[in-house]
Protein backbone atom coordinates (compact mmCIF):
# COMPACT_ATOMS: atom_id res chain seq x y z
CA UNK A 1 0.00 0.00 0.00
CA UNK A 2 1.39 3.44 -1.39
CA UNK A 3 1.56 6.49 1.02
CA UNK A 4 -0.33 8.34 -1.50
CA UNK A 5 -3.18 5.50 -1.35
CA UNK A 6 -3.46 5.85 2.05
CA UNK A 7 -3.63 9.64 1.75
CA UNK A 8 -6.69 9.43 -0.87
CA UNK A 9 -8.13 7.02 1.84
CA UNK A 10 -8.33 9.52 4.71
CA UNK A 11 -9.48 12.16 2.06
CA UNK A 12 -12.38 9.68 1.05
CA UNK A 13 -13.18 9.48 4.84
CA UNK A 14 -13.21 13.35 5.35
CA UNK A 15 -15.62 13.57 2.45
CA UNK A 16 -12.50 15.81 0.76
CA UNK A 17 -11.54 13.40 -2.45
CA UNK A 18 -12.48 14.15 -5.72
CA UNK A 19 -14.90 11.86 -8.03
CA UNK A 20 -11.98 9.98 -9.21
CA UNK A 21 -10.35 9.49 -6.25
CA UNK A 22 -13.27 8.43 -4.66
CA UNK A 23 -13.68 5.90 -7.64
CA UNK A 24 -10.26 4.58 -7.11
CA UNK A 25 -10.29 4.07 -3.48
CA UNK A 26 -13.75 2.45 -3.48
CA UNK A 27 -11.75 -0.13 -6.62
CA UNK A 28 -9.38 -0.67 -3.78
CA UNK A 29 -11.69 -1.14 -1.05
CA UNK A 30 -13.71 -4.21 -3.28
CA UNK A 31 -10.00 -5.47 -3.89
CA UNK A 32 -7.88 -5.31 -1.34
CA UNK A 33 -8.72 -6.63 2.34
CA UNK A 34 -5.73 -4.79 3.49
CA UNK A 35 -6.60 -1.50 2.54
CA UNK A 36 -10.72 -2.36 3.84
CA UNK A 37 -9.28 -2.99 7.01
CA UNK A 38 -7.36 0.34 7.24
CA UNK A 39 -10.12 2.14 6.18
CA UNK A 40 -12.46 0.48 9.10
CA UNK A 41 -9.81 1.53 11.55
CA UNK A 42 -9.94 5.05 10.28
CA UNK A 43 -13.33 5.17 10.68
CA UNK A 44 -13.16 4.06 13.72
CA UNK A 45 -10.44 6.65 15.27
CA UNK A 46 -12.62 9.17 13.60
CA UNK A 47 -15.94 8.61 15.22
CA UNK A 48 -13.86 8.25 18.56
CA UNK A 49 -12.08 11.61 17.86
CA UNK A 50 -15.44 13.29 16.83
CA UNK A 51 -17.17 12.27 20.02
CA UNK A 52 -14.22 13.38 21.91
CA UNK A 53 -14.10 16.78 20.96
CA UNK A 54 -15.95 19.39 23.61
CA UNK A 55 -18.51 21.68 22.11
CA UNK A 56 -17.76 24.48 21.22
CA UNK A 57 -17.87 26.98 24.00
CA UNK A 58 -20.83 29.05 24.37
CA UNK A 59 -21.21 32.40 26.78
CA UNK A 60 -24.57 32.40 28.26
CA UNK A 61 -24.57 36.13 27.61
CA UNK A 62 -22.11 38.32 25.76
CA UNK A 63 -18.62 40.19 26.94
CA UNK A 64 -20.49 43.25 26.80
CA UNK A 65 -23.24 42.74 28.62
CA UNK A 66 -21.05 40.62 31.41
CA UNK A 67 -19.18 44.06 31.88
CA UNK A 68 -22.03 46.19 31.63
CA UNK A 69 -23.54 44.43 34.50
CA UNK A 70 -20.20 45.00 36.56
CA UNK A 71 -20.68 48.54 35.81
CA UNK A 72 -23.97 48.95 36.96
CA UNK A 73 -23.44 47.25 40.01
CA UNK A 74 -20.24 49.82 41.08
CA UNK A 75 -23.11 52.44 40.01
CA UNK A 76 -25.19 51.07 42.31
CA UNK A 77 -23.02 50.69 45.39
CA UNK A 78 -21.74 54.15 44.62
CA UNK A 79 -25.08 55.77 45.22
CA UNK A 80 -25.84 54.38 48.46
CA UNK A 81 -26.17 56.59 51.41
CA UNK A 82 -23.50 56.26 54.40
CA UNK A 83 -24.42 54.29 57.20
CA UNK A 84 -26.87 55.75 59.79
CA UNK A 85 -25.34 57.95 62.54
CA UNK A 86 -25.66 56.62 65.56
CA UNK A 87 -28.90 56.90 67.04
CA UNK A 88 -29.35 59.67 69.86
CA UNK A 89 -30.08 57.05 72.30
CA UNK A 90 -27.20 55.39 71.88
CA UNK A 91 -25.22 58.52 72.01
CA UNK A 92 -26.60 59.47 75.31
CA UNK A 93 -26.02 55.62 76.74
CA UNK A 94 -22.57 56.25 75.12
CA UNK A 95 -22.16 59.72 77.06
CA UNK A 96 -23.14 58.21 80.44
CA UNK A 97 -21.43 54.71 80.51
CA UNK A 98 -18.62 55.93 79.13
CA UNK A 99 -16.93 57.40 82.36
CA UNK A 100 -19.10 54.82 84.28
CA UNK A 101 -16.77 52.33 82.78
CA UNK A 102 -13.72 54.03 83.71
CA UNK A 103 -14.57 54.36 87.24
CA UNK A 104 -15.48 51.01 87.29
CA UNK A 105 -12.21 50.12 85.77
CA UNK A 106 -10.65 52.19 88.15
CA UNK A 107 -12.62 51.09 91.57
CA UNK A 108 -11.88 47.30 90.27
CA UNK A 109 -8.22 48.18 90.13
CA UNK A 110 -8.33 49.84 93.47
CA UNK A 111 -10.56 47.07 95.24
CA UNK A 112 -8.15 44.38 94.25
CA UNK A 113 -6.65 42.84 97.59
CA UNK A 114 -2.54 43.61 97.81
CA UNK A 115 -1.01 41.08 96.42
CA UNK A 116 2.55 43.01 97.03
CA UNK A 117 3.17 40.75 100.01
CA UNK A 118 2.04 36.71 98.31
CA UNK A 119 4.99 34.81 97.95
CA UNK A 120 7.24 32.53 99.61
CA UNK A 121 7.37 32.30 103.61
CA UNK A 122 10.19 34.89 104.91
CA UNK A 123 11.55 35.37 107.32
CA UNK A 124 13.92 38.58 109.43
CA UNK A 125 15.86 37.71 112.04
CA UNK A 126 16.21 41.03 113.80
CA UNK A 127 19.11 39.92 116.50
CA UNK A 128 22.67 40.24 114.92
CA UNK A 129 24.03 37.78 117.79
CA UNK A 130 21.60 34.62 116.81
CA UNK A 131 21.00 32.35 113.96
CA UNK A 132 17.51 31.45 112.25
CA UNK A 133 16.83 28.06 110.88
CA UNK A 134 14.01 27.60 108.95
CA UNK A 135 12.45 24.54 108.10
CA UNK A 136 9.76 22.24 107.36
CA UNK A 137 8.60 18.86 108.56
CA UNK A 138 6.88 17.04 106.01
CA UNK A 139 6.31 14.15 108.16
CA UNK A 140 5.04 15.63 110.71
CA UNK A 141 3.61 18.79 108.71
CA UNK A 142 4.71 21.93 110.74
CA UNK A 143 6.99 24.89 109.84
CA UNK A 144 9.65 25.32 112.08
CA UNK A 145 11.62 28.52 112.96
CA UNK A 146 14.88 27.58 114.95
CA UNK A 147 16.84 30.42 117.18
CA UNK A 148 20.13 29.61 118.11
CA UNK A 149 21.80 32.14 119.93
CA UNK A 150 26.25 32.51 119.13
CA UNK A 151 26.06 34.58 122.25
CA UNK A 152 24.75 33.95 126.15
CA UNK A 153 22.64 34.57 127.35
CA UNK A 154 19.80 35.55 124.23
CA UNK A 155 16.93 37.04 125.34
CA UNK A 156 14.49 34.57 126.63
CA UNK A 157 11.33 34.09 125.72
CA UNK A 158 9.99 31.35 127.87
CA UNK A 159 12.09 31.30 130.78
CA UNK A 160 9.34 29.22 132.86
CA UNK A 161 9.58 29.63 136.57
CA UNK A 162 8.83 26.60 138.15
CA UNK A 163 8.17 28.19 141.46
CA UNK A 164 5.03 30.18 139.94
CA UNK A 165 1.94 28.88 138.56
CA UNK A 166 2.15 29.67 134.68
CA UNK A 167 -0.23 32.04 133.08
CA UNK A 168 -3.00 29.72 131.41
CA UNK A 169 -5.99 31.45 129.47
CA UNK A 170 -7.97 28.81 127.86
CA UNK A 171 -10.56 29.55 125.78
CA UNK A 172 -10.95 26.43 123.92
CA UNK B 1 -14.51 53.84 70.10
CA UNK B 2 -16.91 55.01 67.25
CA UNK B 3 -17.15 51.92 65.93
CA UNK B 4 -18.09 49.51 69.09
CA UNK B 5 -21.65 48.50 68.51
CA UNK B 6 -24.55 49.40 71.57
CA UNK B 7 -24.48 45.70 72.07
CA UNK B 8 -20.68 45.24 72.17
CA UNK B 9 -20.33 47.99 74.92
CA UNK B 10 -23.32 47.13 77.03
CA UNK B 11 -21.90 43.61 76.94
CA UNK B 12 -18.43 45.47 78.08
CA UNK B 13 -20.12 47.38 80.58
CA UNK B 14 -21.60 43.92 82.43
CA UNK B 15 -18.13 42.26 82.16
CA UNK B 16 -16.49 45.18 84.16
CA UNK B 17 -19.55 45.25 86.57
CA UNK B 18 -18.78 41.24 87.32
CA UNK B 19 -15.18 41.93 87.65
CA UNK B 20 -15.64 45.13 90.01
CA UNK B 21 -17.84 42.72 91.99
CA UNK B 22 -15.15 40.17 92.11
CA UNK B 23 -12.85 42.40 93.25
CA UNK B 24 -15.08 43.85 95.84
CA UNK B 25 -15.69 39.66 97.16
CA UNK B 26 -12.11 39.07 96.86
CA UNK B 27 -11.10 42.11 99.23
CA UNK B 28 -14.16 41.25 101.44
CA UNK B 29 -12.91 37.72 101.87
CA UNK B 30 -9.65 38.65 102.79
CA UNK B 31 -11.14 40.93 105.46
CA UNK B 32 -12.51 37.74 107.28
CA UNK B 33 -11.09 37.10 110.69
CA UNK B 34 -8.30 34.32 110.86
CA UNK B 35 -8.68 32.66 114.18
CA UNK B 36 -5.50 30.92 115.83
CA UNK B 37 -4.10 29.44 119.23
CA UNK B 38 -0.61 30.58 120.64
CA UNK B 39 0.80 28.07 122.69
CA UNK B 40 4.38 28.57 124.45
CA UNK B 41 6.00 25.15 124.94
CA UNK B 42 8.71 24.04 127.57
CA UNK B 43 10.80 21.00 126.14
CA UNK B 44 12.40 19.67 128.49
CA UNK B 45 13.63 15.93 129.00
CA UNK B 46 13.23 16.11 132.62
CA UNK B 47 9.89 15.18 134.57
CA UNK B 48 8.29 18.01 136.47
CA UNK B 49 6.70 17.46 139.54
CA UNK B 50 2.89 18.06 139.54
CA UNK B 51 3.37 20.61 142.18
CA UNK B 52 4.60 22.73 139.53
CA UNK B 53 1.20 22.85 138.25
CA UNK B 54 2.43 22.22 134.58
CA UNK B 55 0.31 20.59 132.07
CA UNK B 56 1.72 18.53 129.27
CA UNK B 57 0.23 19.96 125.73
CA UNK B 58 -2.22 17.41 124.40
CA UNK B 59 -0.78 14.13 122.86
CA UNK B 60 -0.68 14.36 119.34
CA UNK B 61 1.20 17.84 119.86
CA UNK B 62 3.55 16.04 121.58
CA UNK B 63 4.14 13.40 119.56
CA UNK B 64 4.77 15.38 116.46
CA UNK B 65 7.29 18.02 118.45
CA UNK B 66 9.16 14.71 119.80
CA UNK B 67 9.56 13.65 116.25
CA UNK B 68 11.11 16.61 115.16
CA UNK B 69 13.05 17.76 118.49
CA UNK B 70 15.48 16.08 120.62
CA UNK B 71 13.41 16.42 124.34
CA UNK B 72 10.91 14.53 125.43
CA UNK B 73 8.29 16.62 127.54
CA UNK B 74 6.56 19.36 126.37
CA UNK B 75 4.42 21.49 128.75
CA UNK B 76 2.34 24.05 127.90
CA UNK B 77 3.26 27.02 129.77
CA UNK B 78 -0.07 29.56 128.36
CA UNK B 79 -2.34 29.76 125.83
CA UNK B 80 -4.01 32.82 123.96
CA UNK B 81 -6.54 32.96 121.09
CA UNK B 82 -5.58 35.19 118.41
CA UNK B 83 -7.90 36.67 115.94
CA UNK B 84 -6.80 39.14 113.20
CA UNK B 85 -8.17 40.50 110.49
CA UNK B 86 -5.98 42.58 108.31
CA UNK B 87 -7.83 45.68 109.58
CA UNK B 88 -6.46 44.74 113.14
CA UNK B 89 -3.39 42.73 114.08
CA UNK B 90 -3.02 41.51 117.27
CA UNK B 91 -0.76 41.22 120.29
CA UNK B 92 -0.40 38.05 123.22
CA UNK B 93 1.25 38.33 125.52
CA UNK B 94 2.42 34.82 126.35
CA UNK B 95 4.95 35.39 129.64
CA UNK B 96 6.33 38.05 131.03
CA UNK B 97 8.96 37.52 129.01
CA UNK B 98 7.58 36.54 125.39
CA UNK B 99 4.99 38.67 123.00
CA UNK B 100 4.00 38.20 119.90
CA UNK B 101 2.22 40.32 117.23
CA UNK B 102 0.29 39.07 114.78
CA UNK B 103 -0.70 40.52 111.52
CA UNK B 104 -2.88 39.42 108.60
CA UNK B 105 -1.23 40.62 105.06
CA UNK B 106 -3.56 38.36 102.58
CA UNK B 107 -6.70 35.97 103.17
CA UNK B 108 -4.62 33.23 104.72
CA UNK B 109 -1.34 34.83 104.91
CA UNK B 110 0.07 36.19 108.04
CA UNK B 111 3.25 38.04 109.94
CA UNK B 112 4.59 36.87 113.18
CA UNK B 113 7.03 38.90 115.46
CA UNK B 114 8.52 37.25 118.59
CA UNK B 115 9.09 39.84 121.06
CA UNK B 116 11.67 38.61 123.60
CA UNK B 117 11.93 40.54 126.57
CA UNK B 118 10.99 43.88 124.82
CA UNK B 119 13.19 43.26 122.22
CA UNK B 120 11.97 41.74 118.73
CA UNK B 121 13.83 38.11 118.21
CA UNK B 122 12.37 36.91 114.70
CA UNK B 123 9.97 37.72 112.32
CA UNK B 124 8.30 35.49 109.89
CA UNK B 125 5.96 36.16 107.15
CA UNK B 126 3.86 32.49 106.20
CA UNK B 127 0.79 30.90 104.25
CA UNK B 128 -0.96 29.16 106.60
CA UNK B 129 -1.36 25.74 105.66
CA UNK B 130 -4.10 23.07 106.92
CA UNK B 131 -3.59 21.69 110.15
CA UNK B 132 0.26 22.92 109.52
CA UNK B 133 1.45 24.67 112.68
CA UNK B 134 4.45 27.46 113.00
CA UNK B 135 6.57 26.70 115.56
CA UNK B 136 9.48 29.11 116.72
CA UNK B 137 11.68 27.36 119.11
CA UNK B 138 15.17 28.03 120.68
CA UNK B 139 17.13 26.89 123.03
CA UNK B 140 16.39 27.14 126.63
CA UNK B 141 18.89 27.48 129.94
CA UNK B 142 19.58 23.51 131.41
CA UNK B 143 19.36 22.12 128.30
CA UNK B 144 16.12 22.56 127.58
CA UNK B 145 13.98 24.66 124.90
CA UNK B 146 11.01 26.75 124.65
CA UNK B 147 8.59 27.05 121.51
CA UNK B 148 5.87 29.12 120.45
CA UNK B 149 3.31 27.08 118.25
CA UNK B 150 0.59 29.23 116.95
CA UNK B 151 -1.93 26.92 114.85
CA UNK B 152 -5.01 27.83 112.94
CA UNK B 153 -7.97 26.84 114.53
CA UNK B 154 -11.27 28.37 112.90
CA UNK B 155 -11.77 30.79 110.27
CA UNK B 156 -14.98 33.48 111.69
Amino acid sequence: MKLEQELKLQAWLDGEASPDEAREVEQLLANDAHFAALAGELRMSKGILAGSEPEAVKLPESREFYFSKISREIERLERQPAPAARSVWASAWMRILAPVTGVAALTLILSLPDRSNTGVDETENTIKESTVIQFHSTTEKMDVIWIHSDVDPMPDVSSPDLSTKPDRDDNN
Amino acid sequence: MTTISQARFLRLVVLLGALVAGGWVSAFAAAVELKLQAQLVWGTNERVSSEAGLKEVDTALQARLRNVFKWQTYYEITRKPVAVTTAKPQTAKLSDDCTIEVKQLAANRIEVKLIGKGRPVVTHTLELRPATPLVIGGDDKNNTAWFVVITQTDKA
